[in-house]
Protein backbone atom coordinates (compact mmCIF):
# COMPACT_ATOMS: atom_id res chain seq x y z
CA UNK A 1 0.00 0.00 0.00
CA UNK A 2 0.99 3.43 -0.82
CA UNK A 3 2.47 5.35 2.17
CA UNK A 4 2.16 9.11 1.97
CA UNK A 5 5.34 11.16 2.55
CA UNK A 6 5.56 13.98 4.56
CA UNK A 7 8.16 16.51 3.12
CA UNK A 8 10.70 17.05 5.54
CA UNK A 9 10.62 20.81 6.24
CA UNK A 10 14.45 21.71 5.31
CA UNK A 11 14.01 25.55 4.51
CA UNK A 12 14.59 26.81 8.24
CA UNK A 13 17.79 24.89 8.14
CA UNK A 14 18.41 26.26 4.32
CA UNK A 15 17.40 30.02 4.99
CA UNK A 16 19.86 29.77 7.97
CA UNK A 17 22.98 28.58 6.32
CA UNK A 18 22.16 31.19 3.36
CA UNK A 19 22.18 34.05 5.92
CA UNK A 20 25.24 32.49 7.71
CA UNK A 21 27.63 32.30 4.92
CA UNK A 22 26.08 35.66 3.14
CA UNK A 23 27.50 37.08 6.40
CA UNK A 24 30.20 34.55 6.82
CA UNK A 25 33.18 36.28 5.16
CA UNK A 26 36.26 34.88 4.55
CA UNK A 27 39.04 37.13 6.54
CA UNK A 28 42.63 35.56 7.23
CA UNK A 29 43.89 39.07 7.21
CA UNK A 30 45.47 39.23 10.63
CA UNK A 31 46.04 35.50 10.54
CA UNK A 32 48.55 36.13 7.55
CA UNK A 33 49.59 39.17 9.66
CA UNK A 34 50.25 37.31 12.84
CA UNK A 35 52.31 34.30 11.04
CA UNK A 36 54.38 37.09 9.18
CA UNK A 37 55.30 38.56 12.11
CA UNK A 38 56.17 35.59 13.90
CA UNK A 39 57.86 34.32 10.81
CA UNK A 40 60.25 37.22 11.01
CA UNK A 41 61.09 36.35 14.57
CA UNK A 42 62.24 33.05 13.64
CA UNK A 43 64.20 33.86 10.32
CA UNK A 44 65.89 36.67 12.71
CA UNK A 45 66.56 33.92 15.11
CA UNK A 46 67.71 31.75 13.19
CA UNK A 47 70.23 34.36 11.98
CA UNK A 48 71.53 35.20 14.89
CA UNK A 49 72.20 31.44 15.70
CA UNK A 50 73.90 30.64 12.05
CA UNK A 51 76.14 33.55 12.94
CA UNK A 52 77.29 32.43 16.38
CA UNK A 53 77.86 29.35 14.66
CA UNK A 54 80.08 30.47 12.42
CA UNK A 55 81.76 33.31 14.44
CA UNK A 56 80.78 36.36 12.48
CA UNK A 57 80.77 39.29 14.36
CA UNK A 58 79.94 42.57 12.72
CA UNK A 59 80.55 45.89 13.37
CA UNK A 60 78.76 48.72 15.27
CA UNK A 61 77.78 49.84 12.12
CA UNK A 62 77.05 46.44 10.07
CA UNK A 63 75.29 45.50 13.67
CA UNK A 64 72.83 48.72 12.98
CA UNK A 65 73.04 48.46 9.35
CA UNK A 66 71.13 44.98 10.15
CA UNK A 67 68.68 45.90 12.60
CA UNK A 68 67.42 48.47 10.21
CA UNK A 69 67.04 46.45 7.39
CA UNK A 70 65.93 43.12 9.63
CA UNK A 71 63.05 45.68 10.35
CA UNK A 72 62.30 46.40 6.95
CA UNK A 73 62.09 43.76 5.71
CA UNK A 74 60.55 42.21 8.11
CA UNK A 75 57.82 45.09 7.94
CA UNK A 76 58.04 44.34 4.15
CA UNK A 77 56.69 41.36 4.73
CA UNK A 78 53.90 41.72 7.12
CA UNK A 79 52.88 44.43 4.29
CA UNK A 80 52.91 41.82 1.99
CA UNK A 81 51.56 39.39 3.23
CA UNK A 82 48.30 41.72 5.03
CA UNK A 83 47.71 42.81 0.70
CA UNK A 84 48.15 39.00 -0.09
CA UNK A 85 45.88 38.03 1.94
CA UNK A 86 43.13 40.91 1.67
CA UNK A 87 43.28 40.38 -2.09
CA UNK A 88 43.04 36.76 -1.48
CA UNK A 89 39.70 37.13 0.83
CA UNK A 90 37.99 39.27 -1.44
CA UNK A 91 38.71 37.16 -4.43
CA UNK A 92 37.28 34.24 -2.47
CA UNK A 93 34.44 36.15 -1.33
CA UNK A 94 33.31 37.74 -4.38
CA UNK A 95 33.52 34.15 -5.93
CA UNK A 96 30.86 33.19 -2.77
CA UNK A 97 28.80 35.72 -3.61
CA UNK A 98 28.99 34.97 -7.56
CA UNK A 99 28.05 31.46 -6.71
CA UNK A 100 25.66 32.51 -3.69
CA UNK A 101 24.01 34.62 -6.07
CA UNK A 102 23.63 31.69 -9.07
CA UNK A 103 21.98 29.45 -6.31
CA UNK A 104 19.88 31.63 -4.62
CA UNK A 105 18.73 33.18 -8.33
CA UNK A 106 17.55 29.46 -9.28
CA UNK A 107 15.60 28.52 -5.61
CA UNK A 108 13.59 31.78 -6.21
CA UNK A 109 13.09 30.95 -9.74
CA UNK A 110 12.16 27.43 -8.65
CA UNK A 111 10.24 28.80 -5.60
CA UNK A 112 8.12 31.31 -8.04
CA UNK A 113 7.52 28.49 -10.55
CA UNK A 114 6.01 26.30 -7.37
CA UNK A 115 4.05 29.62 -5.80
CA UNK A 116 2.28 30.21 -9.48
CA UNK A 117 1.61 26.83 -9.99
CA UNK A 118 -0.39 27.49 -6.95
CA UNK A 119 -2.23 30.46 -7.96
CA UNK A 120 -2.77 28.28 -11.33
CA UNK A 121 -5.34 26.20 -9.10
CA UNK A 122 -7.21 28.90 -7.89
CA UNK A 123 -7.36 30.35 -11.35
CA UNK A 124 -8.64 26.25 -12.67
CA UNK A 125 -11.11 26.34 -9.35
CA UNK A 126 -12.57 29.76 -10.61
CA UNK A 127 -13.24 28.53 -13.62
CA UNK A 128 -14.87 25.24 -12.81
CA UNK A 129 -16.97 27.64 -10.30
CA UNK A 130 -17.43 30.24 -13.21
CA UNK A 131 -18.59 27.27 -15.69
CA UNK A 132 -20.98 25.48 -13.17
CA UNK A 133 -22.65 28.75 -11.92
CA UNK A 134 -23.00 29.61 -15.68
CA UNK A 135 -24.39 26.32 -16.57
CA UNK A 136 -26.74 26.36 -13.73
CA UNK A 137 -28.05 29.52 -14.59
CA UNK A 138 -28.48 28.67 -18.27
CA UNK A 139 -30.64 25.95 -17.11
CA UNK A 140 -32.69 27.89 -14.55
CA UNK A 141 -33.56 30.92 -16.78
CA UNK A 142 -34.26 28.56 -19.45
CA UNK A 143 -37.01 26.52 -17.11
CA UNK A 144 -38.36 30.51 -16.75
CA UNK A 145 -38.36 30.87 -20.46
CA UNK A 146 -40.32 28.00 -20.76
CA UNK A 147 -43.04 28.86 -18.15
CA UNK A 148 -43.34 32.29 -19.40
CA UNK A 149 -43.59 31.07 -23.31
CA UNK A 150 -46.38 28.93 -22.15
CA UNK A 151 -48.40 31.04 -20.20
CA UNK A 152 -47.50 33.84 -22.94
CA UNK A 153 -48.96 31.43 -25.72
CA UNK A 154 -52.48 31.34 -23.52
CA UNK A 155 -52.67 34.91 -23.18
CA UNK B 1 -31.33 24.43 -2.06
CA UNK B 2 -31.31 27.83 -3.79
CA UNK B 3 -32.73 29.81 -6.42
CA UNK B 4 -31.87 28.31 -9.57
CA UNK B 5 -27.98 27.38 -8.76
CA UNK B 6 -28.48 24.19 -7.43
CA UNK B 7 -25.08 23.09 -5.25
CA UNK B 8 -22.89 25.53 -7.45
CA UNK B 9 -21.67 27.43 -4.29
CA UNK B 10 -18.45 29.08 -4.63
CA UNK B 11 -16.89 27.70 -1.41
CA UNK B 12 -17.24 24.65 -2.52
CA UNK B 13 -14.41 25.26 -5.24
CA UNK B 14 -12.42 28.50 -4.38
CA UNK B 15 -11.71 26.93 -0.60
CA UNK B 16 -7.85 25.85 -0.80
CA UNK B 17 -7.44 22.84 0.14
CA UNK B 18 -5.20 21.01 3.23
CA UNK B 19 -2.64 20.18 1.06
CA UNK B 20 -2.74 23.72 -0.95
CA UNK B 21 -2.75 26.16 2.03
CA UNK B 22 0.72 23.59 3.87
CA UNK B 23 2.26 24.14 0.16
CA UNK B 24 1.64 28.03 0.06
CA UNK B 25 2.52 28.05 3.46
CA UNK B 26 5.88 26.91 2.89
CA UNK B 27 6.92 27.84 -0.70
CA UNK B 28 5.34 31.86 0.19
CA UNK B 29 8.19 32.47 2.58
CA UNK B 30 10.79 30.78 0.45
CA UNK B 31 9.83 33.26 -2.75
CA UNK B 32 10.12 36.43 -0.06
CA UNK B 33 13.42 35.22 1.52
CA UNK B 34 15.24 33.84 -1.46
CA UNK B 35 14.56 37.59 -3.12
CA UNK B 36 16.08 38.86 -0.42
CA UNK B 37 19.22 37.42 0.28
CA UNK B 38 19.30 37.22 -3.85
CA UNK B 39 18.91 41.41 -3.74
CA UNK B 40 21.33 41.30 -0.62
CA UNK B 41 23.96 39.27 -2.34
CA UNK B 42 23.44 41.50 -5.36
CA UNK B 43 24.37 44.72 -3.00
CA UNK B 44 27.26 42.60 -1.82
CA UNK B 45 28.43 41.86 -5.63
CA UNK B 46 28.65 45.70 -5.87
CA UNK B 47 30.35 46.22 -2.90
CA UNK B 48 33.18 43.93 -3.15
CA UNK B 49 34.50 45.75 -6.46
CA UNK B 50 35.46 48.11 -3.80
CA UNK B 51 37.07 45.91 -1.42
CA UNK B 52 38.67 44.48 -4.49
CA UNK B 53 40.02 48.04 -5.68
CA UNK B 54 41.05 48.70 -2.46
CA UNK B 55 43.34 45.82 -2.02
CA UNK B 56 44.81 46.51 -5.44
CA UNK B 57 45.49 49.69 -4.18
CA UNK B 58 47.14 48.57 -1.44
CA UNK B 59 49.48 45.87 -2.55
CA UNK B 60 50.66 48.68 -5.14
CA UNK B 61 52.01 50.72 -2.29
CA UNK B 62 53.31 47.69 -0.44
CA UNK B 63 55.23 47.02 -3.51
CA UNK B 64 56.81 50.45 -3.87
CA UNK B 65 57.63 50.09 -0.10
CA UNK B 66 60.25 47.08 -0.76
CA UNK B 67 61.55 48.48 -3.42
CA UNK B 68 62.62 51.62 -1.19
CA UNK B 69 63.70 49.39 1.24
CA UNK B 70 66.00 47.35 -0.37
CA UNK B 71 67.50 49.81 -2.89
CA UNK B 72 69.75 52.08 -0.45
CA UNK B 73 71.37 48.93 1.37
CA UNK B 74 75.28 48.10 1.29
CA UNK B 75 75.74 44.71 -0.15
CA UNK B 76 77.50 42.95 2.53
CA UNK B 77 75.02 43.82 5.37
CA UNK B 78 72.01 43.41 3.14
CA UNK B 79 73.45 40.18 1.97
CA UNK B 80 73.28 38.27 5.19
CA UNK B 81 70.13 40.15 6.09
CA UNK B 82 68.06 39.20 2.77
CA UNK B 83 68.83 36.12 3.26
CA UNK B 84 66.59 36.12 6.82
CA UNK B 85 63.87 38.64 5.05
CA UNK B 86 63.67 36.28 1.90
CA UNK B 87 63.30 32.99 4.82
CA UNK B 88 60.53 34.84 6.27
CA UNK B 89 58.81 35.69 3.30
CA UNK B 90 58.70 32.47 1.91
CA UNK B 91 57.49 30.99 4.82
CA UNK B 92 54.88 33.39 4.50
CA UNK B 93 54.18 33.10 1.26
CA UNK B 94 53.64 29.28 1.98
CA UNK B 95 51.06 30.28 4.57
CA UNK B 96 48.89 32.50 2.29
CA UNK B 97 49.15 29.68 -0.36
CA UNK B 98 48.20 27.25 2.15
CA UNK B 99 45.64 29.66 3.93
CA UNK B 100 44.16 30.04 0.03
CA UNK B 101 44.01 27.16 -0.55
CA UNK B 102 42.17 26.31 2.37
CA UNK B 103 39.48 28.73 2.29
CA UNK B 104 38.64 28.11 -1.46
CA UNK B 105 38.45 24.77 -0.27
CA UNK B 106 36.17 25.56 2.14
CA UNK B 107 34.10 27.68 0.06
CA UNK B 108 33.71 25.35 -2.52
CA UNK B 109 32.60 22.88 0.05
CA UNK B 110 29.78 25.15 1.30
CA UNK B 111 28.45 26.01 -1.65
CA UNK B 112 28.09 22.63 -2.67
CA UNK B 113 26.22 21.80 0.79
CA UNK B 114 24.27 24.57 0.18
CA UNK B 115 23.26 23.90 -3.42
CA UNK B 116 22.53 20.21 -2.45
CA UNK B 117 20.54 21.71 0.37
CA UNK B 118 18.81 24.00 -2.11
CA UNK B 119 18.10 21.29 -4.31
CA UNK B 120 16.27 19.27 -1.85
CA UNK B 121 14.28 21.71 -0.78
CA UNK B 122 13.50 22.14 -4.39
CA UNK B 123 12.48 18.20 -4.96
CA UNK B 124 10.04 19.16 -1.18
CA UNK B 125 8.53 21.81 -2.88
CA UNK B 126 7.51 20.65 -6.35
CA UNK B 127 6.32 17.21 -4.43
CA UNK B 128 3.91 19.99 -2.44
CA UNK B 129 2.60 21.36 -5.59
CA UNK B 130 2.33 18.21 -7.38
CA UNK B 131 0.84 16.81 -3.75
CA UNK B 132 -1.80 20.00 -3.83
CA UNK B 133 -2.37 19.39 -7.63
CA UNK B 134 -3.56 16.43 -7.47
CA UNK B 135 -5.81 17.33 -4.35
CA UNK B 136 -6.93 20.38 -6.44
CA UNK B 137 -8.03 18.22 -9.38
CA UNK B 138 -9.89 15.04 -6.82
CA UNK B 139 -11.81 18.16 -5.02
CA UNK B 140 -12.65 19.87 -8.50
CA UNK B 141 -13.52 16.76 -10.43
CA UNK B 142 -15.82 15.83 -7.02
CA UNK B 143 -17.75 19.29 -6.74
CA UNK B 144 -18.03 19.73 -10.53
CA UNK B 145 -19.60 16.16 -10.69
CA UNK B 146 -21.53 16.76 -7.64
CA UNK B 147 -23.01 19.80 -9.30
CA UNK B 148 -23.59 17.91 -12.54
CA UNK B 149 -25.37 16.05 -10.49
CA UNK B 150 -27.26 18.52 -9.11
CA UNK B 151 -28.13 20.12 -12.25
CA UNK B 152 -29.52 16.86 -14.43
CA UNK B 153 -31.91 16.46 -10.70
CA UNK B 154 -33.22 20.36 -11.59
CA UNK B 155 -33.38 19.64 -14.92
CA UNK B 156 -35.53 16.68 -14.28
CA UNK B 157 -37.59 19.10 -11.93
CA UNK B 158 -37.82 21.69 -14.60
CA UNK B 159 -39.11 19.32 -17.20
CA UNK B 160 -41.82 17.73 -15.35
CA UNK B 161 -42.62 21.07 -14.00
CA UNK B 162 -42.98 23.00 -17.40
CA UNK B 163 -44.58 19.62 -18.92
CA UNK B 164 -47.26 19.70 -15.96
CA UNK B 165 -47.82 23.52 -16.93
CA UNK B 166 -48.55 22.86 -20.75
CA UNK B 167 -50.65 19.82 -20.28
CA UNK B 168 -53.15 21.63 -17.82
CA UNK B 169 -52.80 24.51 -19.66
CA UNK B 170 -52.06 24.12 -23.50
CA UNK B 171 -53.92 23.38 -26.49
CA UNK B 172 -56.31 19.83 -25.65
CA UNK B 173 -55.46 17.77 -28.58
CA UNK B 174 -58.44 15.76 -28.33
CA UNK B 175 -60.53 18.52 -28.87
CA UNK B 176 -58.33 21.09 -30.81
CA UNK B 177 -59.94 24.01 -28.74
CA UNK B 178 -57.98 26.63 -27.08
CA UNK B 179 -59.03 25.51 -24.02
CA UNK B 180 -56.67 24.76 -20.16
CA UNK B 181 -58.94 22.34 -19.22
CA UNK B 182 -60.76 19.77 -20.82
CA UNK B 183 -62.86 19.11 -17.61
CA UNK B 184 -64.96 22.42 -18.30
CA UNK B 185 -67.68 22.22 -20.39
CA UNK B 186 -66.52 26.02 -22.24
CA UNK B 187 -63.02 24.85 -22.72
CA UNK B 188 -61.90 27.75 -20.92
CA UNK B 189 -58.68 28.22 -19.27
CA UNK B 190 -58.39 26.96 -15.88
CA UNK B 191 -57.58 29.41 -12.98
CA UNK B 192 -57.58 26.72 -10.87
CA UNK B 193 -53.88 27.56 -8.85
CA UNK B 194 -52.75 24.34 -7.85
CA UNK B 195 -51.86 24.61 -12.13
CA UNK B 196 -51.45 28.10 -12.44
CA UNK B 197 -49.66 28.64 -9.20
CA UNK B 198 -51.36 32.74 -9.50
CA UNK B 199 -54.66 34.05 -10.75
CA UNK B 200 -55.35 35.14 -13.77
CA UNK B 201 -58.27 37.91 -13.26
CA UNK B 202 -60.58 38.19 -16.23
CA UNK B 203 -59.33 35.45 -18.19
CA UNK B 204 -61.76 32.59 -17.60
CA UNK B 205 -62.35 32.20 -21.28
CA UNK B 206 -60.12 32.35 -24.21
CA UNK B 207 -62.57 30.12 -26.61
CA UNK B 208 -61.80 31.61 -30.09
CA UNK B 209 -65.51 32.39 -31.82
CA UNK B 210 -65.98 30.11 -34.77
CA UNK B 211 -66.27 33.69 -36.83
CA UNK B 212 -63.56 36.15 -37.73
CA UNK B 213 -63.95 39.20 -38.92
CA UNK B 214 -67.43 39.19 -39.66
CA UNK B 215 -67.25 36.78 -41.91
CA UNK B 216 -69.85 33.87 -41.13
CA UNK B 217 -68.89 31.14 -44.24
CA UNK B 218 -66.63 30.44 -46.21
CA UNK B 219 -67.36 28.11 -49.37
CA UNK B 220 -64.96 26.92 -52.45
CA UNK B 221 -66.65 27.77 -55.75
CA UNK B 222 -66.35 25.37 -58.37
CA UNK B 223 -67.48 27.97 -61.30
CA UNK B 224 -65.41 28.99 -64.36
CA UNK B 225 -63.27 32.22 -64.47
CA UNK B 226 -62.32 33.60 -67.43
CA UNK B 227 -59.66 35.97 -65.97
CA UNK B 228 -57.18 33.11 -65.45
CA UNK B 229 -56.81 31.50 -68.80
CA UNK B 230 -56.88 27.79 -68.98
CA UNK B 231 -54.59 24.94 -68.09
CA UNK B 232 -53.46 23.90 -64.44
CA UNK B 233 -52.85 27.03 -63.40
CA UNK B 234 -56.25 28.50 -64.66
CA UNK B 235 -57.70 26.62 -62.81
CA UNK B 236 -55.82 26.32 -59.68
CA UNK B 237 -56.94 30.36 -59.70
CA UNK B 238 -60.23 29.26 -60.38
CA UNK B 239 -60.19 27.10 -57.88
CA UNK B 240 -59.03 29.65 -55.65
CA UNK B 241 -62.21 32.04 -55.71
CA UNK B 242 -64.38 32.00 -53.33
CA UNK B 243 -67.92 33.11 -52.45
CA UNK B 244 -67.68 35.21 -49.66
CA UNK B 245 -70.63 36.42 -47.39
CA UNK B 246 -70.47 39.50 -45.57
CA UNK B 247 -71.98 40.61 -42.36
CA UNK B 248 -75.26 42.12 -43.59
CA UNK B 249 -76.69 39.34 -45.52
CA UNK B 250 -74.48 40.65 -49.15
CA UNK B 251 -72.90 37.81 -50.76
CA UNK B 252 -69.38 38.06 -53.21
CA UNK B 253 -67.26 35.89 -55.28
CA UNK B 254 -63.53 36.64 -53.91
CA UNK B 255 -60.62 35.59 -55.18
CA UNK B 256 -57.20 36.32 -53.27
CA UNK B 257 -55.67 36.44 -56.04
CA UNK B 258 -55.42 39.98 -58.52
CA UNK B 259 -56.68 38.66 -62.18
CA UNK B 260 -53.89 38.44 -64.66
CA UNK B 261 -54.24 38.26 -68.66
CA UNK B 262 -51.64 36.45 -69.90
Amino acid sequence: MYKKQEPVDTYDDLEFNVTSLNNEKVDTVDDSVAYAEDSNERAMAMQKRNQGRYGITLTGAEQKEESRLSQLGGQSNVAGASTNAMRSDADINSKKTDAMTGLLSNFYNSSLSNLLGLEGFQTARQNAFQKDRGAARSQYYGFLGKVGSTLGSLL
Amino acid sequence: MSKGKGNVNSKNYTTMSAEERSAFDRINPQVDSSREALQQNISDSLSKAAVEKTGEQTGILNADAMQRSFSGNSYEASKSVNNSAQIASLASRAFYAGTDKGQREKAQQEMGALKAQMGLTQIDSGASVKRAGNQVSEDLTRTMSDAAVDRAKMGALYSTAASAIKATSGPDSTTNKNSGDSTKPDNSITTDQRFMGVKLPGLSSTKLPDTLGGMSSVSRLAGNNPGFGGGKMGEFFRNSAAEVTYAGGTSKTESPFVPISF
